[in-house]
């Protein structure tokens, strides 16, 4: 790997993704605080405290994984966008191998959501001691922050080669879709889409479903 | 050192039902500066484009600096300043951020002339490239062309839409270059008299075709316009070939040839004709009798 061109298209790249990465880390912030908001009127370690924290941490998991679904789709609509808006002219032109490019691509997104996840498990270090709650709740800082890295770059590999698409494959793959949702929604027999998406076990996007709790027994 | 700087071997592209090039033949010679000349839409930008392996279903051979296109492209772009005919820049880049990113590519960038040609340029570093004017785009895109120091440098209509000024602030940086370098230059244009002044091979393409390829001076010197008096001779067996025949107002014809040459005149004195005046064109008008006669070749086929 050449440093300099790693060097040059993070920068570049991290320019492109600057607003969704401070919406990114914004959220990361708070989003881990929401599960301890209002502990504060229940004295700590008590059973009243976690009983609040973990209605709480129920209430904030959904928000965990839609944030690492939006991080890792805005990344990867950012870190393209620019080539697909130049046609690709530019940067076909560079002499350097295309498998490498899209490697050096890869790599720079991926090191753009570290930052999100990083501020992500800070806030939530800050928000279990900020708990204070004792056994049997057990909180998972680490784990949430490790799960919520796989995820956001899991939706950058699985997104960015669909912004690739060319417009036909996009017009083509939005009427499957359609005619999916219609399939859907006029037999109930079959799963529906968000089901399949998520929920299927073979789907791509099945890590993104499941238990996101900071706290839990 | 190969002798054809770029050579492609019947480059054909087909993207729809008809060809948008069809079996073109380039021999570019090494250190030469080659205009490639045609109408708008003749194909010019699409041979540039599947020489640089930009379009795919492209077939037929493509050599450039002795390495095969697509197959070696990074050693070829890695030897070749190459100028689109539309510039496709990230436009949130200033132009010192262009500058940086483009050099973190090419081994060869020659930072002290970047930044002396950025001044000459008044191009400011913290200028955004998405507020450049066109002229200034323009004089952008030749200084990352040549700041990277090829062997080659394809651009494809470089001076398009800019004004006399900058036109003449590229065109003398490519010819400065060119002469320190000894770069081989395929330069595409249909500006036709911009080309004149400082190319020394010409390739015509029209409709996807090339249709001629010569050195400027035969390109020039060889088509003449003949104005015969009285009956003209048949014309076969001629030592040049009769590009058009045309019956002026008055008496006698005129004829558009092309490998003509001092001391033919007395060819038409021994078929029993008269020469009355043997007229230069200039290249614009070579230009366009050349692509008549193709076109009229085209229709007789």
């Amino acid at each position: 790997m050449n440093g300099r061109i790693f060097r040059v298209m993070l920068a570049a790249q991290a320019r492109y993704v600057a607003p969704f990465l401070a919406l990114g880390i914004m959220a990361a912030a708070a989003v881990p605080m929401l599960t301890v908001q209002g502990t504060d009127n229940t004295p700590p370690g008590s059973l009243d405290r976690a009983g609040h924290v973990l209605g709480q941490a129920a209430i904030a998991a959904p928000l965990f994984p839609i944030v690492a679904l939006c991080l890792g789709c805005f990344i990867a609509v950012a870190t393209w966008l620019p080539d697909i808006a130049g046609r690709w002219v530019y940067v076909l032109t560079l002499p350097i191998d295309r498998v490498r490019l899209a490697g050096y691509r890869l790599a720079t997104g991926v090191v753009l959501i570290l930052p999100v996840v990083l501020v992500l498990w800070l806030s939530s270090l800050l928000a279990v001691s900020l708990a204070g709650l004792t056994a049997p709740i057990v909180a998972a800082p680490g784990a949430l922050a490790l799960r919520f890295l796989l995820a956001a770059v899991l939706t950058f590999f699985v997104v960015s080669p669909v912004v690739l698409f060319s417009r036909r494959t996009w017009i083509a793959l939005v009427s499957l879709v359609l005619v999916a949702i219609i399939f859907s929604v006029r037999l109930p027999g079959l799963p529906n889409l968000i089901d399949l998406l998520f929920l299927h076990e073979m789907s791509p996007l099945h890590p993104l479903a499941g238990q996101w709790r900071l706290f839990d027994v | 050192m190969s002798d054809f700087a770029i050579r492609t071997d019947g480059l054909s592209w087909r993207p729809g039902t008809s060809f948008a090039l069809d079996r073109v033949d380039l021999r570019v010679p090494t250190g030469a500066v080659y205009g490639f000349l045609g109408p708008n839409g003749s194909g010019k930008s699409s041979t540039i484009r599947a020489m640089l392996g930009l379009l795919g279903g492209v077939t037929g051979g493509i050599s450039i600096l002795g390495h095969q296109s697509p197959q070696e492209l990074p050693r070829i772009l890695a030897r070749t300043g190459y100028v689109p005919e539309r510039p496709h820049l990230y436009p949130h880049f200033t132009v010192g951020q262009m500058l940086e990113y483009h050099s973190a590519f090419h081994a060869g960038w020659d930072a002290t002339w970047a930044d002396a040609q950025r001044a000459r340029f008044a191009l400011t570093p913290d200028r955004e490239i998405k507020s450049l004017s066109k002229g200034e785009t323009g004089k952008l895109m030749i200084l990352l062309a040549l700041a990277q120091r090829p062997e080659l440098l394809i651009l494809d209509e470089p001076t398009d839409g800019l004004d006399p000024v900058v036109r003449r602030d590229v065109l003398s940086a490519l010819v400065e270059y060119v002469d320190e370098r000894k770069a081989t230059v395929f330069i595409s244009s249909h500006l036709v008299h911009e080309l004149e002044r400082i190319c020394d091979w010409v390739g015509l393409m029209d409709a996807g075709k090339l249709v001629a390829e010569m050195p400027m001076g035969r390109f020039k010197a060889g088509v003449r316009r003949l104005r015969i008096a009285g009956p003209a001779p048949v014309a076969d067996g001629a030592p040049f070939t009769v590009l058009a025949r045309e019956t002026p107002p008055g008496s006698g014809e005129e004829w558009l040839v092309r490998d003509w040459s001092d001391g033919m005149e007395s060819w038409f004195a021994a078929n029993g004709a008269t020469l009355r005046e043997v007229g230069a064109l200039d290249l614009e008008e070579v230009f366009v009798e050349m692509l008549r006669w193709a076109r009229f070749d085209r229709r007789s086929a």
